[in-house]
């Protein structure tokens, strides 16, 4: 359950010039054809995560273009590759396209299943016998790490929510079903369907996935294991917890505080940032240092981020002692290896500084020192007074909306309720927080209140609810800026170990069901997921032997897209 | 109570006894395994009369039974053979009551016992599991050994059933009419068939516990007896871990390790001792950790196996587990197929319209000269047509104005009997640029389809077709007719269908300049990469200090050297020619400057290993 391999099936398939080549050879030989590429607007990115442009250029792919725009030049001596989602716009477009075609042929890649209608309307219009092919490939989601997917469904433009909470905004329900099929179909599994019972948007987005299966049955006709797979539809509000929190691993932090956008970080706000640096690509494909180090918490990335700089260091110094001829020949030959080196030492020391900067500038370790006694321990008066002082602290009115909210969510069901609330609402709005922004914190207690969620998302705050997850190596030191543990750890604890309940998790009517304790898990998030609960899974997947589980989303959250979300939501359900 | 029935008893009663559980000639594991699967069922039909059965297996239940069965005497005696048995002998002389375990001098007093007491069954529970028997009994019927054998060793293993042919020797010799019970465990260790003469055995343990207890509740309730009736009759044997063979597990020496490779430590009580259910080998705790389904020969089946600890190899070895392909629908044959109507009626649309235009020109050759009436115009062929369409696109007439005009009124007439023409007066607008016909704006028609449209140079809605007689002269006998073109005016839609496809095949057949350099290139790559692996093989002879490399070896080395030094620096020059080439459009000069920075790329990757030879030669010469 390898998203980044299985993908590379696709890439590999889109590349493949039907000519026999050793493909997995060093010297691969390609038909002598250029080709150019015209993708969509969601392909274009979803390509980008799982295929390079050195690539791209490698297997004469020498052009990259919009199907949708319609000022490319005819140039018939190329080859087309159309990469496209087969949305009724795009049909349209190649349609049009082949009916006067630029280019000397066609291959159709397209990213889901292809109705019968479309496919037919395309056929109709290709007098000139121009496609060579059409395939269908699944990718039909961004691949964010090998075990996690997401879709860049965010507000304004793709709010996933309706008019209230409890109902689905069409074309991003749509859009989460088909990477939903598309992602069990790169999988090859035709799971068992659970969701959550509370929530309606889960509800549905599992009814609707069982019916696109249930249409397909030759499609999902998959060798059978010993348990099936199950698919694990979750809805944020059942946890509002976890993106409200500082992050402390790698990954998270760069999405909190710089953000990832397909695989991309935007430094250009970084002060002092070099000219090369403003945009850089973070993919732990092909980045050795990221994949051994996106998952470890700040203190240990600095150390291994000083290994990394040691050993760049002592290959400068060898490479600055050049005195023979073989020293020089040594370095040539090293050359291109070395500054790719070089590159990538620079990109993750300036990540981590400023990380670093970022943490000791808004007083990281404090308020996250805070946040985790709001989230773990009952302790009401201590963490009422240190939020006050915060309060009339210089920071950002996130980190302030983010440490009033946890507190309304905390003490929302307890024996004092949250007392101080109006208070604390009132010192936000004298300290000059946007009023939208305080709307969104109250929407958010609409959206995920205690009366919201299922299950006590406080409960287990106890030594010995600690250790219910039961994935071992889990737990790991001790550490008081991370010692919440996230719902989506605990559900998955009791699914693995078939102790999670029917009637909080039903399996969808008429999808199957079983007692087995399921191996291959596949886990989607409505609402968001934060690299936080990535990392759990990674580690859960790495830790267990012979259990496999990948998550999906409909966006990758931090707590700033979390509380955007939130704002939007407040001007579409009139709270 | 029916007397059969009473007779029944009599004889089948015989193996009951405290004793029927305790002590077992079978080995183990077969024992295990039949007392796992549960129930097995025993027909004793070895009545001297022929005409009665028996249920034996469960002793309650078939006491029951026989109170309360009304055997039908139409069951043909040879259908079913049971065989009763006894764990010892001594059963026979003392027996207690299965239910109440109260201990009886004889079959009668027992039989008496039964009825008096337990006889508690109600009618509508007798009822049922009498349908239950019967509808078992004529299945039972049905089964021929063969099928039977099938049905059996499709699930179970033979090796756990105690012998490894079907059918073992051990059978008792005066069966003939032997049927055997469908379930696995009917068949019994060779050492009871061996032991028992006479009356042929079939495994004693099958009894479950709770029924050795005599458990008065479990007999009577009817839902324990359906159950078993039918788990006996229509089902596998249950497996149990402990039925899954284990022949091949490695044996503990006591100095084990754990197999898996990066574990090796050595197995004490503290690490744990596992086998893996699998492949057999010793793990510890931790490296046997996964579950898998197996069956009896510890084979993954995941259909009808049951979860057994396995190690982690054998559980990733699973075809199918480590899959990393996606799922890929190839549609091209599906589109083809789809296809082919459009492009059949695009065909067929051509050709009419090719005809027209053949017979067009015919027409217009013979009036134009008169003089050749008897000339046989050559059908115009696709081939023909092409020809007529590169003449259209290339060749200029040369055409004496007069015999233009003398041509001109010779056509009409011709021309409209091919097609009939459009009224004039019918057409406002023109069909396809939508402009309004004026003075200016002339209306013209289609010699193809006989519409009306305009001849706007600008639109081109409307073209005047050259067709080069020389295209076609071949045809024609005389040579006067080579320099004569005939000009025809079709509008765009008949233009497209007639020489579109055409037009288009040769746009794509035509190779700039461009391509032709690029193509050169790759062909340069293609010798690169088919010598470079010749190049590193030669390069690895020089490895070994040891033994200098011979004289041949370094010339031949050296000779596939410069060949590749050649090969490169025509690529990097085809590359830069590219690169350097004029062009006015924006994305062909991306295309070319893309095409030279892959070229470079190409060149970094595999300039790198020629670099070194001149190390290994001096290496080698040293």
């Amino acid at each position: 359950m390898d998203l980044f391999k299985a993908c590379q099936t696709y890439v590999d398939k889109l590349l493949d010039d039907s000519k026999p080549a050793a493909r997995n050879g060093v010297y691969e030989s390609s038909g002598g054809k250029m080709k150019i590429l015209l993708l969509d607007n969601e392909t274009t990115p979803i390509l980008s995560m799982i295929s390079t442009q050195s690539l791209l250029l490698k297997n004469e792919v020498y052009l990259m273009d919009r199907l949708d725009n319609s000022n490319r030049e005819r140039m018939r001596h190329l080859r087309c590759l159309v990469f496209v989602r087969p949305t009724n716009d795009a049909i349209q477009a190649i349609v049009d396209e082949l009916r006067d075609p630029k280019y000397g042929e066609y291959e159709l890649y397209f990213s889901n299943v292809v109705k019968k209608s479309a496919l037919e309307r395309m056929a109709e219009a290709d007098d000139y016998e121009v496609v060579k092919a059409v395939v269908e490939v699944f990718a039909d989601f961004l691949v964010i790490n090998k075990d996690l997917f997401a879709l860049n469904l965010f507000a304004p433009q793709s709010c996933i929510f309706g008019d209230a909470p409890e109902s689905w905004n069409t074309r991003p329900f749509m859009r989460s079903v088909e990477a939903i099929t598309g992602a069990l179909l790169t999988l090859k599994k035709k799971p068992l369907i659970r969701y959550e019972a509370n929530s309606p948007l889960a509800k549905s987005l599992a009814i609707e996935t069982l019916y696109n299966i249930q249409q397909d049955p030759k499609l999902f006709d998959f060798r059978k294991m010993d348990t099936p797979p199950v698919l694990l539809i979750l809805d944020r509000k059942n946890d509002p917890i976890t993106p409200l929190l500082t992050p402390w691993t790698y990954q998270a932090m760069v999405h909190e505080y710089l953000g990832i956008r397909n695989g991309r970080v935007d430094l250009s706000g970084v002060p002092d940032v070099r000219a090369d640096m403003k945009e850089i690509v973070l993919s732990p494909e092909g980045d050795s240092f990221y994949t051994d180090s996106m998952f470890k918490n700040f203190g240990d990335l600095g150390a291994s981020i000083k290994d990394y700089v040691d050993k760049y260091q002592s290959r400068t110094k060898s490479n600055a002692n050049i005195e023979s001829i073989a020293d020089m020949k040594r370095f040539v030959e090293e050359y291109p290896e070395f500054r790719k080196l070089s590159g990538n030492v620079t990109k993750h020391v300036t990540l981590v500084s400023e990380l670093s900067r970022r943490v000791s500038q808004d007083n990281l370790l404090e308020i996250s020192e805070l946040e985790q006694s709001l989230a773990c321990n009952d302790n009401h008066a201590n963490d009422l007074k240190q939020l006050r002082i915060f309060l009339s602290q210089n920071l950002p009115d996130d980190t302030k909306i983010r440490l009033v909210a946890l507190y309304a969510l905390r003490y929302e069901r307890s024996d004092q309720g949250p007392s101080a609330l109006p208070s604390l609402l009132d010192q936000l709005s004298r300290a000059n927080v946007s009023p939208t922004r305080l709307l969104a914190l109250k929407t958010l207690l609409r959206y995920a209140g205690a009366s919201e969620r299922q299950e006590d998302l406080f409960k287990t705050d106890s030594i010995f609810s600690r250790a219910q997850s039961g994935f071992k190596g889990l737990q790991g030191v001790e550490n008081v800026y991370t010692q919440h543990v996230t719902l989506l750890e605990r559900t998955l604890g009791a699914l693995v170990k078939g102790r999670l309940r029917d009637n909080l998790y039903p399996f969808i009517e008429g999808g199957g069901s079983s007692r087995d304790k399921p191996c291959d898990i596949i886990v989607f998030f409505i609402g968001g997921v934060t690299f936080e609960e990535s990392k759990v899974i990674a580690q859960i997947n790495a830790s267990t032997p012979g259990l496999r589980i990948v998550v999906g989303s409909t966006a990758m959250h931090n707590s700033k897209t979390f509380l955007d979300e939130m704002e939007f939501a407040s001007t579409k359900w009139q709270i | 109570m029916a007397s059969p029935n009473r007779r029944l008893r009599d004889r089948s009663f015989s193996p009951i006894g405290r004793d029927f559980l305790s002590t077992s000639p079978v080995p183990s594991i077969a024992s295990i395994s039949s007392v796992a699967s549960g129930t097995t069922v025993v027909e004793t039909l070895r009545s001297k009369k022929h005409h009665a059965a028996s249920h034996v297996s469960h002793r309650p239940r078939r006491v029951i039974g026989g109170d309360s069965f009304q055997l039908p005497p139409e069951i043909p005696s040879s259908a079913i053979v049971s065989q009763t048995s006894s764990g010892g002998e001594e059963s026979l002389d003392q027996m207690k009551c299965p239910i109440c375990n109260e201990t009886m001098t004889n079959l009668a007093e027992l039989n008496a016992h039964l009825d008096e007491y337990h006889n508690d069954v109600g009618q509508g529970e007798k009822d049922n599991m009498r349908s239950k028997f019967m509808k078992y009994l004529s299945k039972a019927k049905n089964f021929t050994p063969v099928q039977a054998l099938n049905q059996t060793f499709a699930y179970a293993d033979i090796s756990d059933l105690g012998f490894t042919m079907p059918l073992a020797p051990g059978i008792s010799p005066d069966t003939s009419s032997f049927a055997p019970s469908n379930s696995g465990a009917g068949f019994a260790g060779p050492g009871a068939l061996g032991s028992t003469s006479g009356v042929t055995f079939v495994g004693p343990h099958n009894i479950t516990p709770a029924g050795g207890n005599g458990n008065a509740r479990r007999v009577t309730s009817p839902a324990g007896i359906n159950g078993s009736h039918s788990h006996a009759v229509h089902q596998k044997p249950k497996l149990t871990e402990e039925s899954i063979t284990r022949a091949h597990w490695q044996r503990e020496t006591g100095n084990d390790h754990c197999s898996e490779y990066s574990c090796r430590r050595l197995l004490t009580s503290k690490t744990g001792k596992v086998n893996c259910r699998s492949c057999g080998k010793l793990f510890c705790d931790e490296h046997a950790a996964c579950q898998m389904k197996l069956n009896k020969r510890a084979k993954w089946d995941p259909a009808h196996g049951i979860w057994a600890r396995v190690c982690f190899s054998c559980f990733e070895s699973r075809p199918g587990f480590n899959d990393t392909s996606g799922t890929i629908e190839d549609l091209s044959s599906l589109f083809t197929e789809n296809r082919r109507k459009t492009v059949t009626k695009a065909h067929l649309e051509a050709n009419l319209l090719e005809k027209r235009l053949a017979k067009l020109i015919k027409l217009l050759i013979e009036t134009s000269d008169p003089s050749v009436k008897d000339l046989s115009m050559p059908a115009i062929t696709g081939a023909g047509a092409s020809q007529m369409a590169k003449g259209a696109a290339g060749a200029a007439a040369t055409l004496a104005t007069g015999y233009l005009k003398q041509l001109r009124n010779y056509r009409k007439q011709p021309e409209q009997s091919i097609v009939a023409w459009q009224d004039d007066k019918d057409v406002q607008d023109c069909p396809y640029c939508e402009q309004k016909f004026t003075f200016s704006l002339r209306k013209h028609h289609c010699r193809l389809c006989g519409k009306v449209v305009c001849a706007s140079p600008e639109t081109m809605c409307s073209s005047r077709i050259v067709l080069d007689m020389e295209a076609i002269s071949e045809y024609l006998s005389e040579k006067m007719y080579e320099d004569i073109a005939v000009r025809v005016r079709v509008c765009k839609d008949c233009r497209a269908i007639v020489f579109g496809r055409r037009e288009f095949s040769e746009d794509v057949a035509h190779k700039p300049n461009f391509v032709k350099v690029y193509e050169n290139m790759v062909e340069f790559r293609r010798g690169i990469e088919s010598l470079l692996p010749r190049f590193q093989k030669l390069l690895g002879n020089f490895d070994d200090p040891s033994k200098p490399p011979s004289h041949e070896l370094l010339a031949e080395a050296s000779r596939v050297r410069k060949k590749l030094l050649y090969s490169f620096q025509e690529y990097d020059t085809a590359a830069k020619r590219i690169w350097k080439m004029s062009t006015s459009s924006a994305q062909q000069a991306k295309l070319q400057s893309n095409v030279h920075m892959a070229a470079m790329q190409v060149l970094q990757l595999y300039m790198l290993p020629l670099r070194s030879l001149p190390n290994a030669l001096k290496h080698a010469q040293t």
